[in-house]
């Protein structure tokens, strides 16, 4: 658990240290996510920089119908902020899911999208991940979940990223000097040992999207309490009458989101179909996997439904 | 090293850390501000929540160098002065807090809540407070804590008040008994000054740190701890072979040793144990140490529990004469079960299965122990029976019962969890022995899952019999328990799943067969209405069902079948007062039953249920000859009371009943007493915070101890006013000669009675009438009183996806008389709500042998918004024999609500779902069976 902590108070500052470290760094935030992984010994590198300090991260923008958030902003720094409240109501419900009101103060937006994949065999100490017999992703050689495939099935459990997702929300991330952009769904490789597509030496620093009138929105999260709970299926859809078509991203499902973007008219089997393809759900969170199924597709009935896209 | 500078409630620190180091451990280590808890260390629970620069922060999980240059607000820097905060007031005033242990985190985070929403509603507060998981109070009062701050503020109240004594507040000196008292320590309790276990810090204390098995059933080659005992720092080791003698609360089932010997029986059992100077060096220790397991066949199922089995590869081998690994048989019958099947109008059987599960108090277990060449051992722990772990400590470390002396200090919630005597504490006092330092042990949250002790799993099978006239006529009962790898309490759970089901319902004859079984699990054990939940769960859905085969009420049924008051149950129980009826009647009225049940549309449902226990065992689990309870009681010059006693307030509040019944009886102020309790080197003998026994006996206890003071003190001021002790009152404060009106103040009387003499003691004690039969078996579940109660519950459940909300609980319980409303409310609240989560959400859940959710975030207890705001109903029935009439609160209460809830989703849906808890995906696949069944069936 024990690391050297850096408190840049600039983003220069923090690439530079980040370059010194030579891999051996992490950004750290909120730390709400990461923290835990490092008590239970899933994390161990030996650098943290946070970047929770730079101001530069924690800003709100909105120009020209274009939003974009910090990437330090945090999710209770989101849910406030009145372009959010007004325009972009599947946003303020899908953070508003996660963890608890006070975790959302310290919680960031990059933070949700890059926390790492969940399952019941990994997420424990490390008593009890060597009493069980290490799974693929700590290093063992089988998936438990699974009883022993040669994957690892740990489940993509971000509720902002299906939000934004479904909103055609781009990333802007800093590779050295180098700054990309690209959709959010990119970040995901869909592969549970290894869930993100970004080098650690990446940094996300911001979230931009567009805010658009006319979209109809629909989100849902299936948890066993009303909070606290990471999810066991999150599904967000956006329906947009003027391009008719719907986009729908899926959390909860897979070792990454599970995307369909579909034009209208739309064949319920059909949709329900390709998502089901990419939802390759296995019993390794607290409701089982025939339950969950039944719910992706409720969820998908639903949501089609209540927005008119059906 | 790091330096850290950093400021904690006004004042500046600079400091070095060590790298990694949070800011919970800044603070609670470093800084020694022990008012921030920390329950999980993992961020689940919410009690470490302190302020970063006004912001709530979760300190426990925020790596301390994040906060360099920032002003950090704890518990203690909230209060100004002797000043508290409107807040801190208020959740004293409204018995927002029991044990304590959420407190600090609870109030922090309603604070920076209630700054950011001044003009909140309380469906914004329940969201607000839903990460600080709180298992004592079921939420309701923390809610209304909360709503009131926030409106008298609103009104323009002083955010900080002076706290008001009674006398101040008006509370009547007399008349004391029945008022709602806050908790005499709940001032500290709102402060952080309450010190539990881990908060007690002694100088140069060694860090123990334990090896757990990673097996679940394996022979104990060789440990080789060589290695690890030359790692700097580490001053002690210690392996099973120290410590041979075996020990387990009752004494039928001394069955384990402090660590593990020749073998391993579940994973988590400790194998060895390191004393070092830090935690640092005691874990590298642990990973030094070598151990050679042969592994065994596990048994983890009560099924293969109950096959045939090798005798070396039996998990204890006293299970031999079973030749499989039972551990208790017991089958009992009463009357004629089989003629009164044979004449029933209506039969029902059904077959229930219950996981396990955990108490999750919100305070690990820590100890804390030295050894002195004069005073011998001490130890201060987290405990709700200090007296058997007296016992147990000299017996195991094989010293005179006169040199061990055990502590009880704040603690952070047991519900039964912490009410064996544990390995882990006769390892800390040997360590301290053999180490000559004093040694402490915090346990991690997983460390308190594996050690769990608490309900067992059971499966059990339920019949029972309904005749033409509406008379519940007999029961037969089947009921395995799952016990883990050690005994505990488990021989009296098996009795109590069985003897418990003769009452509260008017039987002629009841059967059952009861078997705890041993499995390669953490050791189950006693846990909140122990040993009655599941078994009462089963009664009342097939009551329910019974009443639905004869198309008549479920309620007016059980009206008609409840014992009466001053009566003889089957198995001889003696019930005096009997509440039963009023509590039904009560939730019926309340609830809308009669313009509900059967009639809400689709989706929506009321269901209730009823139930009893006992008010403490009215046999000791030690036979002897001993009273269970004794109270002391001093009275020097100073007109103080110190009344000592051996029992353990808990978070229930006894100590502040036990200087309510003080008060009561010498007619003063609870200010002019001061409780000393649970310390068995100055406390007299209290067995402990188990069966729901202290309010009754302690109570009785302390309400003799003051008379006897009473009538000292009388003898002595009618010898100095010149009149008969016999004609005096203590009233209001002063002593007065009803004849002649003459009168003494308290202060004046305190003076008459210790001059020439000096401090006078008064003693009082509690010994149970001799009850029951003549038969093998009879003294199960005896008690000098029970209680009764009754519960409605009214659900929503969304027919597409199964998920239940509960939308209120109505409940009512018996307890003779509320000596404390305000803490009996909570009590019952409490239950409800611990009822609530056993109902839908909690399980203990394996993967062969190794528990999956051993943490707060996984084992689901209800959060603030998934409770109801539950209506609280005090009945009082009035005991001949309890205090004041008082009787049991504290486990009663739990029992009639889980099948309230799920008889309620039977008449939203109409499936039951008989295997606990009730998930959403149970509902939603029942449904789907039960609609295609419809379908399918002409």
């Amino acid at each position: 658990m024990t690391a050297n902590y850096f408190v840049p108070q600039s983003l220069d500052q923090a690439l530079a240290l980040m370059q010194e470290a030579k891999g051996q760094a992490r950004f750290i935030a909120g730390g709400t996510d990461l923290m835990v992984h490092r008590r239970q010994g899933n994390e161990n590198t030996p650098v943290l920089i946070d970047i929770s300090q730079l101001k530069g991260l924690r800003q709100i923008g909105n120009e020209n119908g274009q939003l974009t958030i910090g990437a330090a902003v945090t999710l209770d720094q989101l849910i406030r902020h009145p372009a959010i409240e007004t325009d972009l109501p599947l946003l303020k419900t899908a953070a508003e899911s996660i963890a608890s009101p006070v975790i959302r103060k310290s919680a960031t937006v990059a933070g949700n999208l890059l926390v790492d994949n969940r399952c019941v065999y990994f997420n424990q100490s490390e008593f009890w991940r060597r009493a069980v017999g290490l799974c693929l992703k700590c290093g063992g050689e089988y998936c438990l979940a699974t009883g022993g495939k040669k994957a690892c099935y740990s489940v993509f459990i971000s509720d902002l990223a299906p939000a934004l997702i479904a909103l055609d929300a781009r990333v802007s991330i800093l590779k050295g000097k180098e700054l990309q952009h690209m959709p959010v769904e990119q970040l995901y490789s869909n592969v549970g040992l290894n869930p993100l597509t970004l080098p650690r030496e990446a940094m996300v620093v911001a979230v931009s999207l567009p805010i658009r009138a006319g979209l109809k929105t629909w989100f849902s999260k299936l948890r066993p309490r009303k909070s606290v709970d990471f999810t066991n299926l999150t599904m967000a859809l956006c329906f947009d009458e003027e391009k008719k078509e719907v986009k729908i991203a899926v959390s909860g499902a897979d070792m990454g989101p599970a995307v369909l973007r579909a034009p209208l008219p739309l064949k319920f089997e059909n949709a329900l179909q390709s998502l089901r393809k990419n939802c390759r759900m296995v019993d390794n969170l607290f409701y089982p996997r025939p339950y969950r199924h039944k719910m992706l597709e409720h969820y998908l009935r639903q949501g089609l439904e209540s927005t008119g896209a059906l | 090293m790091e330096a850290l500078k950093v400021t904690v409630n006004g004042k500046n620190y600079e400091l070095l850390i060590a790298p990694g180091e949070t800011l919970s451990q800044v603070l609670r280590q470093r800084l020694k501000l022990t008012g921030t808890k920390t329950g999980c260390s993992e961020g689940s629970c919410g009690a470490c929540t302190v302020w970063a620069d006004d912001r709530p922060v979760l300190s426990c999980i925020s790596p301390a160098r994040k906060f360099s240059g920032a002003h950090i607000t704890t518990i203690e820097g909230i209060a100004r002065g002797p000043q508290l905060h409107l807040l801190q007031q208020k959740f004293l005033e409204k018995g927002a807090l029991q044990c304590g242990f959420c407190t600090p985190g609870m109030l922090m985070t309603a604070l920076a809540f209630l700054r950011e929403n001044p003009t909140c509603q309380k469906s914004q507060i329940r969201d607000a407070l839903a990460g600080n998981l709180c298992r004592c109070t079921g939420y309701k009062k923390i809610i209304e804590a909360v709503a009131e701050t926030a409106s008298l503020l609103r009104e323009g109240a002083e955010e900080f008040v002076d706290s008001p004594t009674n006398e101040k507040a008006g509370v009547p000196l007399n008349g004391i008994i029945g008022s709602r008292q806050p908790l005499i320590d709940a001032s500290a309790k709102v402060t952080g000054k309450a010190e539990y276990a881990a908060d007690v810090h002694a100088h140069d204390a060694l860090v123990c740190k334990l090896l757990r098995s990673p097996y679940p059933h394996a022979k104990l080659l060789e440990i080789d701890t060589t290695e690890a005992a030359k790692i700097p720092g580490v001053r002690a080791i210690a392996t099973g072979r120290e410590l041979l003698e075996k020990f387990g609360v009752l004494p039928i089932s001394r069955d384990q040793t402090a660590m593990a010997v020749d073998k391993v029986h579940y994973i988590g059992e400790i194998v060895a144990a390191v004393a070092a100077d830090d935690e640092h060096s005691a874990g590298q220790a642990l990973k030094a140490i070598k151990v050679h397991y042969q592994p065994l066949k596990p048994i983890f199922h009560w099924s293969q529990a109950l096959q045939p089995c090798k005798e070396e590869n039996l998990i204890h081998p006293h299970c031999a004469k079973h030749h499989c690994n039972i551990h208790k048989r017991v089958e009992m019958q009463f009357g004629q079960p089989e003629t009164d099947f044979k004449a029933a109008a209506h039969v029902c059987e059904m077959e229930f299965d219950f996981p396990g599960l955990n108490h999750a108090f919100l305070e690990p277990h820590a100890c804390l122990a030295w050894w002195d060449d004069y005073q011998g051992l001490t130890m201060i722990t987290s405990t709700q029976v200090p007296h058997y772990l007296h016992r147990t400590l000299s017996r195991v470390l094989d010293l005179p019962l006169s040199r061990v002396r055990v502590i009880k200090p704040a603690l952070g919630g047991g519900f039964g969890g912490k009410s064996d005597p544990f390995s882990h504490e006769l390892i800390v006092a040997h360590l301290a022995r053999k180490t000559g330092k004093p040694v402490k042990l915090e346990f991690s949250r997983e460390e308190v899952f594996l050690t769990n002790h608490g309900r067992h799993p059971t499966h059990l099978k339920m019949k029972m019999a309904l005749n033409s006239e509406g008379r519940l006529s007999t029961t037969d009962a089947n009921i395995i328990i799952d016990g883990g790898a050690f005994g505990s309490f488990g021989v009296v759970t098996t009795y109590y799943n069985g003897v418990l089901l003769q009452a509260p319902y008017q039987l002629k004859s009841l059967h059952f067969q009861s078997t705890r079984v041993y499995t390669n699990k953490p050791p189950s054990g006693a846990m909140r209405g122990h040993g009655a939940v599941n078994p009462r769960f089963a009664t009342e859905v097939v009551i329910d069902e019974l009443a639905r085969m004869a198309d008549t009420d479920p309620c007016e049924l059980r009206l008609k079948n409840f014992l009466p008051e001053n009566t003889l149950t089957l198995g001889q129980f003696r019930i005096t007062s009997n509440g039963s009826r009023q509590a039904l009647r009560t939730v019926m009225e309340q609830s809308g039953w009669k313009e509900k049940f059967r009639k809400l549309p689709y989706g929506q449902g009321i269901g209730a249920g009823c139930g009893f226990y006992i008010s403490g065992s009215a046999l000791p689990i030690i036979r002897n000859q001993h009273p269970q309870s004794v109270v002391h009681m001093k009275l020097d010059f100073d007109g103080r009371v110190v009344i000592y006693s051996g029992a353990s307030d808990i978070g229930q509040g006894i100590d502040t009943v036990l200087a309510m019944i003080a008060a009561e009886v010498l007619g003063i102020g609870i200010e002019k007493t001061y409780v000393h309790a649970a310390d068995t080197l100055f406390t007299p003998v209290d067995l402990g915070s188990y069966s729901s026994r202290v309010t009754f006996m302690a109570g009785n206890a302390a309400k003799m101890a003051a008379e006897n003071l009473k009538n000292e003190m009388a003898k002595a001021v009618a010898q100095h006013l010149g009149c008969e002790p016999a004609m005096l009152s203590f009233d209001n404060g002063r002593i007065k000669d009803l004849e002649s009106g003459q009168s003494v103040n308290w202060e004046e009387a305190a003076i008459i009675t210790t001059n020439g003499r000096g401090a006078i003691s008064s003693s009082g004690y509690y010994v149970c009438p001799k009850l029951g039969g003549n038969f093998k078996g009879a003294g199960a579940g005896l008690s000098p009183s029970y209680s009764f109660g009754a519960c409605i519950a009214e659900v929503q459940v969304d027919t597409q996806t199964g998920a239940v909300s509960v939308l209120q609980i109505w409940g009512a319980h018996d307890l003779g008389k509320a000596l404390n409303p305000l803490a009996a409310e909570g009590q019952l609240e409490g239950s409800w709500h611990m009822g609530m989560g056993q109902a839908l959400t909690e399980a203990m859940r394996y993967y062969n042998g190794l528990l999956l959710n051993p943490n707060l975030l996984d084992y689901k207890t209800p959060t603030a918004l998934d409770s109801p705001d539950f209506q609280t109903n005090l009945i009082e029935s009035g005991d001949p024999e309890g205090p004041f009439g008082a009787k049991e609160c504290g486990e009663g209460a739990l029992h009639p609500v889980v099948p309230a809830i799920a008889n309620a989703i039977f008449d939203a849906v109409g499936v039951r779902i008989n295997s606990l808890p009730i998930t959403a995906d149970k509902i939603l696949e029942e449904m789907q069976k039960t609609a295609l069944h419809q379908n399918t069936t002409p």
